[in-house]
């Protein structure tokens, strides 16, 4: 929540149309070649400006508009242009970027339509240039919420962020990169509120609420003052909750579980360290290696692990073997292009068939660790006793090779099934005494209860009402478990719904691990308890 | 001149990474480098011009490369295909 001062953003859109105007080719030409000059500049600093606020991934978005400003068929056609029309630069960049948002827009791939607003994002940027506009953004003087009609991802990134208390837009979803942006940089926001902008009168004073969604519009004294005591309790209780994450959390009756961190890079477990998390409940090896252009050989596996664990020193840690084969794609592995990867040949049984490059040196790298870490090894995608079996099998003859080589691996770490498939969560007793413990994948698990793809957005309703389901499965679990004390815990996004957190505390469960930042809210529920 | 039907197996097709990976590979080259899909032939080097080109996963396009180096860019052009656009 925040509140402010309003500054509308004038359509920026709108750039000028250039106009046709009579000019010398070769001046015309240097012009252009300047501006694209200045338009790469342009996009390094803001790229450099988000290095240390965005994921990698997210950053990668820069390079690809430089490789748009830079094209070799948008250059050379413009150069053309200026040559036989004798034009001025901004109109014939102009006439040959629109004729490419045209062609971008009529294709069918919705991905591919959406690059044409980056296109366009890109020509403005550099007809600004062309057009001696380069100092129109908006400067910000004192703190405001930001009210504008569409606000791309350069434009937020290039306003002074420390006086940006919100931002509100008529255009644009959570999905889209301005989201991204804002979230990364800490930006309360609110996105797509039709007609805001014509109910909106400049020095509005406005609160904004985005967890509700809700903007309040020249509150009254009163209102205001209430709301400011929320925003101050808010930032208490935030601050508050982060000292008190540092220690494990146990409710009123003394009653406890553990509250890890799922993470997927250097930066996430620096991240669980800060927000207080008991130790990795989930390393998502897969994420540590899409950046790669080739496997991932054991030293590269052993060292990337090591500076993981070793920022959160003296913990536990979870480490899920390699689950590729679905969303993420990675260029070193060959893909058949199933029709259902979600269903089809990842995580192990890509692994095993893969054996030598794939799930080899990672098994051995692990085993290796478990010398000086204490690690748990979790198995992704178990369908069946075979599985199960399989993998065990696999951990156990690397174990047996390494110590022939010498190594002295006495203890095999315990080995664990991630519940995702719905032939294991019905039938817990067909796999407690084999394994050591279990860890509910809920996200896999409710697509596959509910027939419905998680990244298809035409039935994510479904997933949400999988809750009381995956709840019954994972209370069946652990009393099955309980004969034998083996751990159960929540990986999925289920374990951060705090309305179920004393129903998990109820049934015994070991921990749940969840995004770093969500920790500390957490814990501070649970301390809440009775 | 190399001229060779080539089946792209890329689960997108040619979307702006794949694109970006072609085009930034071409570039190497100094013979002209055309890609051709569904009567249009369009720049090899240019990464919006191939996003144009709208190719989809198992679409065919033919590779067409002219100039000095044209047998070294073909053969490095078509094994980024066939690697599935692997660096």
């Amino acid at each position: 929540m925040t509140m402010g001062k309003v500054l509308i953003l004038a359509k920026q859109d709108k750039h000028e149309k250039p106009i046709k105007k009579k000019t010398i080719p070769e001046q015309a030409i240097k012009e252009f070649d300047q501006a694209l000059l200045s338009a790469t500049e342009k996009i390094s600093v803001l790229e450099e400006k988000l290095t240390s606020t965005l994921p990698p991934e997210e950053l990668e978005i820069y390079s690809s508009y430089k490789a748009m400003i830079n094209d070799p068929e948008v250059i050379e056609k413009t150069k053309d242009y200026i040559k036989t029309h004798h034009c001025n630069a901004a109109f014939a960049f102009d006439q040959i970027s629109t004729a490419f948002v045209v062609m971008l827009e009529e294709l069918e791939d919705p991905y591919l339509r959406q690059r044409a607003e980056d296109l366009k994002m890109i020509s403005k940027t550099v007809l600004e240039i062309l057009q001696g506009k380069t100092t129109n953004h908006q400067v910000l003087h004192s703190p405001t919420i930001i009210v504008a009609e569409k606000i791309d991802p350069n434009q937020l990134a290039a306003l002074d962020q420390k006086n940006i208390l919100g931002l509100i837009t008529t255009q644009g979803g959570i999905t889209d990169h301005t989201a991204i942006v804002a979230k990364a940089l800490g930006i309360p926001y609110i996105l797509g509120i039709k007609n805001i902008i014509q109910k909106i009168r400049p020095n509005d004073f406005l609160v904004l609420d985005s967890n509700r969604g809700c903007v309040y519009q020249n509150p009254s004294k009163k209102e205001i003052d209430h709301f400011k005591t929320q925003i101050d309790l808010k930032q208490r209780q935030a601050e508050q909750a982060l000292l008190s994450a540092q220690t494990k959390a146990y409710t009123k009756s003394s009653k406890t579980l553990e509250v890890l961190a799922n993470v997927g890079s250097v930066e996430d477990a620096q991240q669980a360290l800060k927000f207080g998390a008991d130790g990795i409940g989930l390393l998502r090896t897969e994420l540590c290696f899409l950046e790669r252009s080739s496997f991932p050989d054991e030293a590269a596996h052993f060292e990337q692990y090591t500076q993981i664990l070793n920022e959160l020193p003296d913990k536990t840690y979870t480490l899920r073997l390699l689950d590729f084969g679905t969303d993420k794609k990675v260029s070193y592995l060959h893909t058949v292009g199933e029709e259902n990867p979600a269903l089809g040949l990842r995580a192990l049984r890509l692994g095993f068939s893969n054996y030598d490059t794939l799930l080899k040196p990672q098994i051995r790298a692990f085993l290796r660790l478990s010398k000086n870490y204490d690690i748990k090894i979790l198995c992704p995608m178990i369908a069946n006793n075979q599985d199960l079996d399989q993998i065990i099998e696999a951990i156990k003859s690397e174990q047996q090779a390494l110590n022939a080589a010498g190594e002295k691996i006495k203890k095999l770490p315990p080995i664990g099934i991630m519940v995702e498939v719905p032939n294991v969560a019905i039938n817990p007793q067909k796999y407690i005494a084999k394994a050591d413990f279990f860890s509910f994948g809920t996200n896999d698990l409710a697509q596959f209860l509910m027939a419905a793809d998680r990244t298809n957005e035409n039935v994510s309703n479904y997933l949400s009402t999988a809750d009381q389901t995956l709840i019954q499965l994972i209370e069946n679990f652990t009393q099955h478990a309980q004969e034998q004390k083996k751990e159960i815990s929540i990986c999925g996004e289920l374990a951060s719904n705090a309305n179920y957190l004393s129903t998990f505390i109820k049934m015994g469960l070991h921990a749940l691990s969840m995004p770093p930042k969500l920790i500390p809210t957490i814990k501070a529920k649970i301390n809440s308890l009775e | 001149m190399v001229s060779t039907p080539i089946l792209i197996k890329d689960k997108i097709g040619f979307h702006a990474r794949t694109a970006s990976l072609f085009a930034k590979e071409a570039a190497k080259f100094k013979s002209d480098i055309f890609v051709e899909f569904k009567d249009k032939k369009v720049n090899g080097k240019s990464t919006l011009s191939l996003m144009t080109l709208g190719v989809k996963n198992l679409d065919q396009i033919t590779l067409t490369v002219e100039g000095t180096d044209e047998n070294q860019a073909h053969l490095t052009l078509i094994k980024l295909i066939e690697s599935n656009f692997k660096q």
